[in-house]
């Protein structure tokens, strides 16, 4: 399956994010769009989404067959994590079919077991970060979006959440948002540049 | 709509992308996301 985006245009408050931005993204393919703060990353990330519908140009979703919607495995800028649950119940309860089982031993090759079963809110920054992860590759996706996913994390941390990353994604594309781009030589580069003057993601 | 009046009653809107974006079922976000913010209640397992 290949999402190609054509000549995508977002203008927020009457300034220009994306300017005819065009894409593909195919089977396999590993991306990362940087840029400096401001240019357009996590709208990007949220065109690709659907959560985002942009002012101009469109996205086509082209494979065997007609595709109606995209499934998503997604890391957003924020946690999104339901702070009362454990690591484990919020990776299993987006899926009807993940048990806790199953979600114990996908969190267990990023974190210790000890740091499982308590609250995700007593969890550090990283931590958190590595239940995202585990979360956004535990359903059945089209294709992988991560924003900032290895935010708060030590080079250490980073090197093996990646690596779990690569292991576990199989085909499925990947695109990473990312301002800190290493360890991700092999990525696809896009290069964003802010159309204004810089200011916060958006 | 729904997205709408869920934000109203104190959803948070992040959230209620998260759910969606991830196909959660009907039960665990009512369970989990909405009910608790909408009433402010602790879900079940959290501590007092």
């Amino acid at each position: 399956m290949t999402i190609e985006l054509e000549n995508i245009c977002v203008t927020e408050n009457g300034r220009e994010i994306l300017r005819d931005l065009t894409l593909d993204l195919s089977t396999e393919g590993a991306y990362l769009v940087t840029g400096e703060p401001g240019s357009g990353k996590t709208t990007l990330l949220r065109v690709i989404m659907g959560l985002r519908r942009p002012d101009r140009g469109r996205i086509r979703l082209l494979g065997d067959y007609k595709y109606a919607w995209l499934a998503c495995g997604a890391v957003f800028q924020e946690d999104r994590l339901i702070e009362a649950l454990s690591a484990v119940r919020n990776v299993s309860v987006i899926r009807k079919l993940t048990s806790d089982k199953a979600a114990r031993e996908e969190l267990s090759g990023l974190l210790p077991a000890e740091r499982l079963e308590i609250p995700v809110r007593e969890l550090t920054a990283s931590e958190r970060r590595m239940v995202c992860i585990v979360r956004a590759l535990s359903v059945p996706a089209d294709i992988l979006v991560m924003d900032e996913p290895f935010a708060g994390m030590s080079e250490n941390e980073r090197t093996r959440a990646l690596r779990y990353i690569t292991e576990h994604r199989g085909s499925t594309p990947l695109v990473v948002a990312a301002s800190d781009t290493a360890g991700m030589e092999g990525f696809r580069r896009v290069e964003l540049s802010a159309a204004e003057a810089p200011g916060q993601d958006r | 709509m729904k997205k709408k009046l869920l934000s109203l009653l104190g959803v948070s809107p992040e959230m209620i992308e998260m759910a969606e974006i991830f196909h959660m079922p009907g039960s665990a976000r009512w369970k989990y996301i909405y009910l608790p913010a909408i009433f402010g209640k602790k879900t079940r397992g959290e501590k007092a």
